[in-house]
């Protein structure tokens, strides 16, 4: 979520907070002094990485926060918005074609994944285009049913063509997932929400198991309305 | 590890030494096995259409100054492909130039997998070999079928009982083009008794037939000369000479056609084969293939001896009547099979850099034992080509000296009446030309040799279209060299006829190859047998030539 202003920061912590800090632990931080971590950091089970602004007290705190076998690394890129410009799950990293090779190789090493120089649509920024879990992935409405077919088959997982926050193709942006639960902007319509939860596959399975997620998911929902 | 280095110098220097790709490879003093350099070479061969797309997307030649686009080849096949990864050390400066760049590498494979909807690398292979078999279609290549040809060996089989049993399974095609599917097809040549095409690809190796000896694989066109001279074999009478045998399908070939004779003449003293070969080494071939063959009651094998240094009135060869030569050539007219894989090769994206750096880069190479890369890339539309540009004027006037020589010394053979000559060479120089000085030497004259008419020849080659040529027939790429030696020759059109030819690429799908027969008529004798041994004198002053 494209966030940067203050108040709006504070009211998506307390409605992350709100809903989830029961189920997952919730760490403030900064990146480079600013809050727009989603944008400028990417990670995934294995390690998250930030961007070389990152100033080293950032840097510290994120490590006492995140658990020790999360590795985290900073890394000197020159296309610093690591969330834009790469896009991954546990398994497979899509990236921004212009990355320095070192980079992805630090993006293999660091959150052990298979690393593929890749465009969406035709969109260089596949961590804004696209939105991916374990489970499914939705990608820039305009993909070609082609790419799709490939970019599915690399990463071994059903994706679907589609959009937030009412016609947004930014679904990158508009939309945080992770293998049981999903959050998108309030504009996102109900369509959208449930191509999102059957692409995703959420309410199948949650933290505790197969439908154990199925309440929490129904709050989140009902949140936003 | 020097396995990589070998392997590319023995592509890269291909065009300076003969011999084919396997013996090139053996021959080689390198230090790798040559079995591994083999493997290397033809499994890298596979794979090479999308290598060179996962090198090129991966763009690692402009990065790696050491990595030649052949070395960036074999590395990139055996980091991605070979169970092993690339043998070398780890810290192998060619090894750490391709591990520095695997996450890219093993993501453009897979990439490029994916691209051709193959799930599993079984499968991509599968799709490769395919891709590369149509590229190579386009091309022209192989447009026509090449297929494996199949010699029943009438000592220890025959026909229809091959037909019964290792064929059984096999459809029968009414023509070599249903040979070009994947499906097992037989197609029994009309030309040459005993010879079946298979669907190409077929391997006999492991079946009980080939190593029994029962099928002999061997070309279609090196099955002319025996049944040229010989025919079916019913009629002939007297001993016969394989002056050039090795390996000994020709002198195999012999046998078999004379096995039908059959026990009716059994009575009558039973034809004998003396086969010989200059070099010791081949002639051991010689001996395993005719022992493979049963045909070592019949065949008498002289190991390691040179035909010339026979002489023609020794008191062995008195009942000699016919001899087959097929003595070396340039072997310009074969082809394919064995032949060295062509590689396509990656390119890299920009070829141009800073000349300070450039400079530096060809000196590191040049410390670095890697053999500068011919200026033209080796690609699969070339094979023609390649040969003509090696056209070595000095070296086939002494081969087709050589040529001419055997045959001469042939024809002195008292009782001789028959003689075939023949090459893999496609150049007129080696085929029609040594016929004409064949004929218009003095041994020819003196006792009456000709050319065996086509209406005298065996019934399949009489049918044969195929015929002798009187100027080079040269593809129009390698005109300009020859404009000035454009070799003629002077035989009459009955001569002409009278010689055999195959043409590499044409729809009979052989490879290039010349036979001509020549036939004792003493009706045209100039004299009296008096003077052979006098001419075998002259023979051995004649000192050899080194080749």
């Amino acid at each position: 979520m494209e966030w940067n202003g203050k108040t709006d920061i504070v009211e998506l912590h307390s409605v992350f907070e709100a809903e989830l800090q029961d189920v997952i632990p919730i760490c403030h931080a900064s990146i480079a002094g600013t809050r727009i971590i989603g944008r400028l950091t990417v990670g995934n089970k294995n390690g998250l990485l930030v961007p070389t602004t990152t100033t080293d007290q950032e840097l510290q705190h994120l490590r006492n926060t995140l658990p020790e076998n999360v590795k985290i690394q900073r890394i000197e890129e020159r296309l610093s918005a690591l969330g834009n410009v790469i896009c991954c799950n546990d398994h497979v990293a899509l990236v921004h074609p212009d990355l320095e090779r070192e980079t992805e190789e630090i993006i293999a090493d660091v959150l052990g994944v298979e690393v593929f120089r890749q465009t969406v649509a035709d969109n260089v920024l596949t961590g804004s285009y696209m939105a991916l879990s374990n489970q499914g992935g939705i990608v820039h409405p305009k993909t070609s049913v082609r790419d799709q077919d490939e970019l599915s088959s690399l990463l071994q997982v059903p994706l679907v063509a589609g959009s937030v926050n009412r016609g947004s193709p930014v679904v990158g942006a508009g939309l945080v997932v992770n293998d049981w639960m999903a959050v998108t902007g309030l504009d996102t319509t109900a369509t959208e929400l449930s191509v999102i939860e059957s692409v995703f596959r959420l309410g199948e399975m949650g933290p505790g198991g197969a439908g154990g997620a199925g309440t929490n998911k129904e709050s989140i929902v009902e949140s936003f309305y | 590890m020097s396995l990589y280095f070998d392997a590319a110098s023995i592509l890269t220097t291909q065009s300076e030494t003969g011999g084919s790709f396997k013996s090139r490879i053996y021959n080689s003093r390198s230090k790798s096995s040559p079995a591994q350099i083999y493997a290397l070479i033809t499994e890298t061969s596979k794979w090479d259409l999308l290598l060179k797309e996962v090198i090129e997307n991966a763009g690692i030649l402009d990065l790696e100054p050491k990595l030649s686009p052949l070395l960036a080849l074999f590395l990139v096949h055996d980091f991605l492909l070979s169970k092993n990864g690339v043998s070398a050390p780890a810290s192998h400066p060619i090894r750490q130039a391709v591990e520095r760049h695997k996450i890219r590498l093993k993501a453009e494979f897979t990439k490029a997998r994916v691209r051709r909807g193959c799930t599993s690398i079984e499968v991509l292979k599968e799709a490769v070999l395919k891709e590369r078999r149509d590229r190579l279609d386009v091309a022209g290549v192989c447009a026509k079928v090449y297929p494996r040809w199949v010699r029943v060996n009438n000592l220890r089989s025959s026909m229809d009982a091959q037909l019964g049993t290792t064929f059984a399974s096999y459809k029968r095609a009414q023509s070599l083009a249903e040979l070009a599917g994947e499906e097992p097809r037989v197609y029994t040549d009309p030309n040459i008794p005993d010879l079946l095409a298979v669907t190409p690809g077929m391997d006999f190796t492991n079946s009980p037939a080939y190593k029994n000896g029962e099928i002999i694989l061997q070309d279609k066109a090196s099955c002319f000369p025996a049944y040229l001279l010989v025919g079916n074999g019913e009629d002939w009478e007297g001993d016969l000479v394989d002056g050039c045998a090795a390996p000994g399908n020709k002198t195999t070939h012999l046998a078999s056609l004379l096995a039908k004779q059959g026990p009716k003449k059994s009575s009558k003293r039973r034809c004998r084969i003396f086969s010989m070969d200059a070099s010791q080494a081949r002639s051991k071939t010689l001996q395993k293939m005719v022992t493979a063959a049963g045909a070592n009651d019949i065949v008498t094998i002289l190991a390691g001896q040179d035909f010339l240094a026979l002489h023609p009135s020794d008191s062995r060869f008195s009942n000699v009547t016919g001899l087959l030569l097929d003595p070396s050539c340039s072997g310009s007219g074969i082809i394919g099979r064995d032949d060295v894989p062509q590689l396509t090769l990656p390119t890299s994206s920009k070829p141009a850099k800073g000349q300070g750096k450039k400079r530096k880069r060809r000196h590191d190479e040049d410390g670095d034992q890697q053999p500068p890369q011919p200026a033209k890339t080796v690609s699969s539309t070339e094979e023609n080509e390649l040969s003509e540009t090696n056209l070595d004027i000095d070296r086939l006037t002494k081969l087709s000296n050589l040529q001419a020589r055997i045959v001469e010394h042939a024809l002195a053979f008292p009782a001789a009446t028959h003689v075939t000559y023949s090459t893999c060479s496609i150049h007129l120089i080696e085929n029609e030309a040594v016929v004409s000085r064949v004929l218009a030497s003095n041994v020819a004259k003196r006792r009456g040799w000709r050319v065996m008419r086509r209406d005298e020849q065996p019934d399949g080659l009489r049918a044969w279209n195929h015929r002798g040529i009187r100027e080079e027939r040269v593809p129009a790429s390698a005109s300009r060299e020859n404009d000035d030696s454009q070799p003629t020759v002077y035989l009459t059109d009955e001569e002409l006829d009278a010689c055999l030819r195959c043409w590499p690429g044409d729809e009979e799908g052989l490879g290039g190859f010349f036979v001509a027969g020549f036939i004792r008529d003493p009706s045209l004798a100039a004299s009296d047998d008096t003077r052979v041994s006098n001419d075998s004198e002259e023979e051995e002053e004649w000192e050899g030539f080194s080749d």
